[in-house]
């Protein structure tokens, strides 16, 4: 039995040739899979209701000894649909930030940096605030998806508007991109402005629930809403992984393996749109997740997106679990909002990844 | 089997860059692509891998390429570009993988590291394979990316179509060892029955390598044909705007020239 290991160990390292990682990130997927379960079990029990609590909730639900129905309510209706939340939007804003980044050719793209959020956000005010002059049956219709299939327009459109700006002859400039993401943010904060300013007094309190950048307002509905939306681009996005590799040699080169690149950029932005609104429609805006998984894992296991994507989408995961927590148990029993927690870890490392690629904003 | 091209014109804004190109370049030959900067080669080429806008027609073997699909295409044909800038930091055996991406979609095709390692032999970089693409100097990284064409069309001809080669200056940032192996490359391509259409400055070389030669002029063909037709005194004098002089190698009938001017002493002469 040893020796046939030892045996099947050496065939693995003859098989494993130098500059080959893809080994590598399949053991960070199998790490990152097991971390995300642990995280999300520790997570349900972080708060006024312990891990002790929790399990004796978890235990009952499955017909194993009795629980005090406070804890089952704080199990069911509050932390799991926040856990839920949490990692699912974590999960989408680490995959759109890596989407984006092979789409642009460059490690400084970020749904929150360039205006993706702050487009969908306008979409979501939009909704919340104009979404009763709408014609009733279309109100019937889209329910309440209205607010997240705004919020996913409005990320679509400020995409697209994005890549337009900053692409010319099939390269984007950084620089532009990161001006022209902060003029559309600024844009879409004015009109946004605009529209809160005509806000009457039910809408305002929906609408510094939603501004909060937070879980804390997680409902079993928000989860049912943005959930279907955000699944979708998750598993669209490892189909796109072929293709943003090929990109990395360049539009034309990408056109010449064989890629059709014009639509698979078509793709890549509905899917960053879709699960960048969803989590925005949910959520408020969260930073800096888009940029800092990626980056991590790139060191780890280079930048092969097969390895990438699926990888970004459970340690994105993984950190927002984290970040919800250290907002749940800083100032306890008081709460961060979480998009605090992100940037105040996301802030210093942007700049650090800014300091070491210098060259790659530099016109 | 051929590389043609009919009437073939570039725009850029208001100036035409391309005037009514007329070309054809077989299968098992290599064509080269000769002129002054700025006299469109490059755009030629671009226009011929589809690269850039073009009014006109280009057909591979005799298929319109505006009827293919990119897939299609990567299937008939490779394209080394002039320079290349990678924006992620991947290993030199990633890169030569990515010429894999268009037998991925073919059923049976083989997706093990033997074609890339074979392909990183054959352009002299075996045992990069671990070294970080960005770390490389210049012409390693132009060998690299060569690599990573064969493999895309490892074999010149499949299932008896001929498959081409696109060379984009694949010299110019390469010392003389290893132009001669990359043109020995391209050589063996054709040789096996692939086309190979390849822009280059070096005339020398191009006389050396070339079964037919493409001089470019003011975006248009200023000659054509075999290297003794095109590469001579009055045309190169004219498409180069100075007094060439071509001399024949000593060891061969192939034409060969050094440079000088009317204006300066003649620094070396042959005879």
């Amino acid at each position: 039995m040893g020796a046939m290991l030892q045996a099947q160990m050496q065939g693995r390292h003859k098989r494993d040739v130098a500059g080959d990682r893809r080994h590598r990130a399949r053991v960070v997927t199998i790490c990152l899979s097991l971390g995300l379960m642990s995280v999300f079990l520790l997570s349900l029990g972080w708060g006024a209701a312990g891990q002790t609590h929790v399990i004796e909730a978890l235990l009952a639900s499955i017909g194993i000894g009795q629980a005090e129905l406070r804890d089952t309510v704080i199990l069911f209706d509050i932390r799991m649909p926040r856990t839920l939340l949490a990692a699912a939007v974590g999960a989408a804003l680490a995959v759109s930030g890596a989407i984006l980044q092979g789409l642009f050719r460059n490690p400084l793209a970020d749904p929150g940096l360039i205006g993706v959020s702050a487009g969908a956000g306008f979409g979501a005010v939009a909704a919340i605030v104009l979404g009763g002059l709408l014609p009733l049956w279309l109100q019937g219709l889209v329910g309440f998806y209205l607010v997240p299939l705004a919020a996913f327009a409005g990320g679509w459109v400020s995409t697209i508007l994005l890549y337009l700006v900053a692409t010319r002859n099939g390269r984007t400039s950084v620089a532009t991109m990161l001006l022209a993401g902060i003029a559309l943010g600024a844009l879409s904060g004015a009109v946004t402005g605009v529209i809160v300013f005509s806000a009457d007094d039910d809408q305002l309190r929906d609408l510094t629930f939603w501004g909060m950048g937070s879980v804390a307002g997680a409902t079993w509905p928000k989860v049912w809403t943005a959930g279907p939306l955000i699944i979708l681009s998750l598993v669209a996005a490892p189909f796109l992984a072929r293709s943003l590799n090929a990109l990395a040699l360049g539009e034309a080169s990408a056109r010449h393996l064989g890629i059709p690149v014009q639509r698979m950029k078509n793709v890549a932005i509905l899917t960053v749109a879709c699960s960048v609104g969803a989590s925005v429609a949910v959520t408020g805006g969260i930073g800096f997740v888009g940029i800092v998984v990626p980056h991590l894992l790139r060191l780890v296991q280079g930048p092969d997106h097969r390895g990438l994507l699926i990888n970004a989408g459970l340690l994105g995961a993984v950190m927002l679990l984290l970040a919800d927590g250290v907002s749940r148990i800083v100032i306890a029993p008081a709460e961060l909002p979480i998009g605090i927690v992100t940037a105040l870890i996301g802030g210093p490392f942007f700049l650090w990844i800014l300091l070491k690629n210098r060259k790659l904003v530099d016109v | 089997m051929a590389l043609t091209a009919e009437n073939l014109s570039v725009r850029l804004g208001r100036t035409r860059i391309l005037r009514d190109i007329e070309l054809s370049a077989k299968a098992g030959e290599i064509t080269v692509v000769v002129g002054p900067n700025g006299s469109g080669k490059t755009t030629l080429l671009r226009a011929l891998t589809g690269d850039v806008p073009y009014e006109g027609r280009v057909a591979l073997n005799g298929v319109n390429t505006r009827g293919l699909s990119a897939a299609d295409l990567a299937q008939l044909r490779a394209v080394l570009p002039q320079a290349s800038a990678l924006s992620f930091p991947f290993t030199v055996l990633e890169v030569v993988r990515l010429g894999l991406t268009t037998g991925q979609a073919v059923a049976g095709f083989d997706t093990s590291d033997r074609l890339p390692l074979a392909a990183l032999r054959r352009v002299g970089l075996g045992g990069f394979e671990g070294r970080m693409f960005e770390n490389l100097s210049g012409g390693e990284q132009q060998r690299v990316q060569l690599a990573r064409v064969l493999v895309q069309i490892w074999d010149p001809v499949l299932k008896g179509t001929p498959r081409w080669l696109f060379l984009d200056e694949p010299v110019s940032a390469l010392d003389i060892g290893h132009q001669l192996l990359v043109m020995e490359i391209a050589k063996d391509f054709a040789r096996a029955g692939g086309g190979v259409l390849a822009v280059l400055h070096d005339l020398n070389l191009t006389s050396m390598i070339a079964d037919q030669v493409i001089l470019m002029h003011h975006g248009q063909v200023l000659g054509r044909g075999a290297a003794e037709d095109v590469l001579r005194n009055d045309t190169l004098s004219t498409a180069y705007g100075c007094d060439l002089k071509i001399n024949t190698a000593p060891s061969s009938t192939k034409p060969w020239l050094l440079p000088q001017s009317a204006a300066l002493p003649v620094l070396a002469v042959a005879e």
